[in-house]
C-alpha cells in the first residue's frame, strides 16, 4: 500500500511538472517571449559588429 | 513629428516596431496548430547553435549580416499572419522548410569557414554567386554548394530591414553613386568591409540577372581569393543562335571545376538531379492550374519565398523540396475539391510583378489584412518553368543554360520587353482583378518600361499600382510609405474602404 501511494505521488508530481512545464512554454509562445529575447541578442550582436564610422553611414 | 500611436489590431505591437506584445488569437484550432508549428520551428532554429556552437559565436560577433537570423522567429510570424486554417498550416510548412534549408546553408557556411579555423568542407565547396542556379553540382556528389549572395544581405535584410543599408552605405561612402542597383551594391559592401567568408575551392560568377550584378562579381572576385570563372551566359535567351555558345559555357564551367577540385562529372548523378528539377516544376505547374481557382489556399509571401528557393537554392539538389512541394498540392487539391474557402477576405485578386521589397517581404500579407486582396500569382516566379532533358547530354546542357539564362530577375526585369509583357497573360490565366508592380528605385531594368506598361493597362482598363521601394534600403522609402501608395490607389482609383483602419497608416520603421 505504502509503495502503491509513492508511486502515485510520483506520478502526481510528473504530471504536475509536465503541466507546469508546458504551461510556461504556453507563456513563452503567447506573451512572445521568444522573439523578445532574440531582438535583445540581435540589438547586442548587431552593436558588436557594427564597425564603420558614423562620418561612413548615411 | 509626433510619434504614432497604435490602434486596433496593431495595439499588440510595440510602436514603431514590428514587435509584438503578445500573440494574436486564431480562435481554438488554429491557435493550437500555430503552437504546435512554432515549436517544430524553434527546434529547427536551435539547430543552428547544436551544430557548431563555438563558430556560430565567433560568425554572430564577426558577421554584421549574421545577427539578422535571430529575426527568422518574427519574420515567419510575419508572413503568415494572415493566414488561416489550412492556409495557416500550408504557410508553417512552407516556412519550416526554408527555414531549415536557411539553417543548413548557414551552417554549411560556417562550417566551410577557414576564417574561423582549418577545416575539411571548405576546398569541397563549389560557390555559386547571385542567383545562379547550383544545379551543376547534382553532377558532382563528393562536393557542396553554396549560393551564397543572397544570405549576406537579400535574406538578411528580410529578417531585418535594417540589416543591407549597412553594406550599402559603406559602398556609397567609396564613391558608388547611391542609385546603383542596391543588391549589387550590398554585395559590394560586404566584400569591401571584409564580410565574406573565407572558404570555397573555386567561385562560378554570373551575369544573371543583368549587368549591374556582372560589374559586383569583379569586386566578390577580388575578395574571395579563390579561382574564379563566369557563368556568362546569352542575354538574348530565345534566340536559338545563341544556343551553341551557352552549351559550350556551361561545358566549359564543368571543366574548370573538375580542374579545380580534382572530381569529374558524373552523369549519372547529374541526369538524377535533373529528375528532381523535374518533378518540382512539375509540382508548380500543378499548383499554378490550381492557383487559378478561387479556393485557392496558399498565402502569398512563403509561396514566393519557396519557388526562389526552389529556383535558386534547390534545383533538385534538395531532396526535401519536392516532397514538401507534394504535400503541398495535396492540401491545395483537397481546398480546391471541397471547396473550402480559407482567403475568405478576398475582395481582389491580384498578379504582382517586379522585384519585391526585401525589407517589406509581407507587404502581401497586409495588403490582404488591410484591403482583401489577395496575390494569387507571382510574375517572378514563372522564371524558369521548363523541363530539363533527363537523358540527352547536349539538351540537358542546354536546360542548364537556359536555367542561368531566365533566372530571377533576368527573365521578368531585364529579359526584354516581351517577358515582361507576360504579366498580361498570367493576369488573364490567373483570373486577376488588378496588377500591383514592385517599382524597385534602383534597377534600371524595367524602369524603362513603365510607361508603356501602364498604357497598356490603362488599354486593357487592367487597374494597375505602382509600389515604389528601395529594395533592401527602408530608409528612402520606409515601408508605411510603400502603403500610402497602395492606399491612395484603393481609395482613388478602386473607390474601396479598407476591411481595417487600424492597418492603414502606422509606423514600423524601427527594429526589425
Ligand atoms: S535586375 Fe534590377 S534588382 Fe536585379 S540585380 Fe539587376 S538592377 Fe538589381
Amino acid at each position: 500500500m505504502g509503495i502503491l501511494i509513492i508511486i502515485l505521488k510520483i506520478i502526481a508530481c510528473l504530471i504536475a511538472l509536465a503541466a507546469f512545464v508546458f504551461a510556461l512554454i504556453q507563456a513563452v509562445y503567447w506573451l512572445n517571449i521568444d522573439n523578445k529575447i532574440m531582438f535583445l541578442l540581435y540589438k547586442i550582436f548587431n552593436r558588436i559588429t557594427d564597425r564603420v564610422p558614423r562620418d561612413r553611414r548615411f | 513629428m509626433a510619434e504614432k500611436k497604435n490602434f486596433g489590431s496593431r495595439k499588440r505591437f510595440y510602436n514603431g516596431y514590428e514587435l509584438a506584445r503578445y500573440r494574436k488569437w486564431k480562435g481554438f484550432k488554429d491557435s493550437w496548430v500555430d503552437f504546435k508549428e512554432w515549436l517544430k520551428e524553434k527546434k529547427i532554429s536551435g539547430e543552428l547553435l547544436k551544430a557548431d556552437p563555438v563558430r556560430a559565436f565567433k560568425a554572430l560577433t564577426y558577421y554584421h549580416w549574421m545577427a539578422p537570423y535571430l529575426g527568422s522567429g518574427s519574420m515567419v510570424d510575419r508572413t503568415i499572419d494572415d493566414a488561416h486554417g489550412e492556409a495557416l498550416l500550408i504557410a508553417h510548412k512552407y516556412m519550416q522548410f526554408l527555414l531549415k534549408s536557411n539553417v543548413e546553408a548557414l551552417i554549411k557556411i560556417l562550417k566551410s569557414d577557414e576564417r574561423f579555423g582549418e577545416n575539411e568542407y571548405s576546398k569541397k565547396t563549389v560557390i555559386f554567386e547571385q542567383d545562379a542556379s547550383p544545379i551543376l553540382i547534382g553532377g558532382f556528389p563528393n562536393l557542396q554548394n553554396a549560393v551564397e549572395e543572397p544570405y549576406f544581405h537579400i535574406l538578411a535584410t528580410a529578417n531585418d530591414q535594417h540589416a543591407g543599408h549597412y553594406f550599402t552605405d559603406i559602398i556609397d561612402s567609396y564613391g558608388l553613386p547611391s542609385d546603383s542597383c542596391r543588391n549589387s551594391s550590398a554585395i559590394c559592401g560586404v566584400a569591401i568591409d571584409d564580410q565574406l567568408p573565407y572558404y570555397g575551392a573555386c567561385l562560378i560568377t554570373s551575369n544573371a540577372p543583368c549587368d549591374s550584378s556582372v560589374m559586383n562579381s569583379s569586386i566578390v572576385e577580388r575578395r574571395l581569393k579563390v579561382p574564379s570563372i563566369q557563368g556568362c551566359t546569352p542575354m538574348r535567351w530565345k534566340d536559338e543562335d545563341t544556343r551553341e555558345y551557352a552549351v559550350a559555357h556551361v561545358k566549359e564551367v564543368i571543366k574548370f571545376i573538375e580542374d579545380c577540385t580534382g572530381e569529374t562529372f558524373d552523369w549519372d548523378a547529374f541526369f538524377e538531379t535533373v529528375r528532381q528539377y523535374n518533378e518540382e516544376t512539375r509540382i508548380q505547374h500543378e499548383l499554378w492550374e490550381l492557383a487559378k481557382s478561387p479556393y485557392y489556399p496558399v498565402p502569398s509571401v512563403p509561396n514566393l519565398l519557396y519557388r526562389s528557393f526552389q529556383l535558386s537554392f534547390s534545383s533538385g539538389l534538395n531532396k526535401e523540396c519536392a516532397k514538401i512541394g507534394r504535400e503541398m498540392l495535396e492540401i491545395c487539391e483537397k481546398c480546391v475539391r471541397e471547396k473550402i474557402n480559407v482567403r475568405p477576405k478576398t475582395r481582389y485578386r491580384t498578379l504582382v510583378c517586379g522585384a519585391p521589397s526585401s525589407y517589406y517581404m509581407h507587404f502581401s500579407t497586409w495588403m490582404y489584412e488591410c484591403w482583401g486582396v489577395n496575390t494569387v500569382a507571382v510574375l517572378n516566379n514563372m522564371s524558369h518553368h521548363e523541363f530539363i532533358s533527363e537523358d540527352d547530354k547536349e539538351e540537358a546542357l542546354w536546360g542548364v543554360a537556359q536555367l542561368w539564362e531566365q533566372a530571377i530577375m533576368r527573365r521578368h526585369l531585364v529579359g526584354g520587353y516581351e517577358n515582361l509583357l507576360e504579366m498580361f497573360e498570367e493576369y488573364e490565366r490567373f483570373n486577376c482583378d488588378m496588377i500591383v508592380f514592385y517599382d524597385d528605385i534602383t534597377c534600371k531594368g524595367s524602369k524603362s518600361m513603365t510607361g508603356m506598361i501602364q498604357d497598356i493597362a490603362n488599354e486593357r482598363n487592367i487597374p494597375l499600382v505602382w509600389i515604389s521601394h528601395d529594395l533592401i534600403d527602408p530608409r528612402a522609402i520606409p515601408r508605411n510609405e510603400m502603403r500610402k501608395q497602395f492606399n491612395d490607389f484603393m481609395f482613388s482609383v478602386m473607390n474601396e474602404k479598407p476591411l481595417d483602419e487600424s492597418l492603414l497608416d502606422f509606423d514600423d520603421s524601427k527594429g526589425w
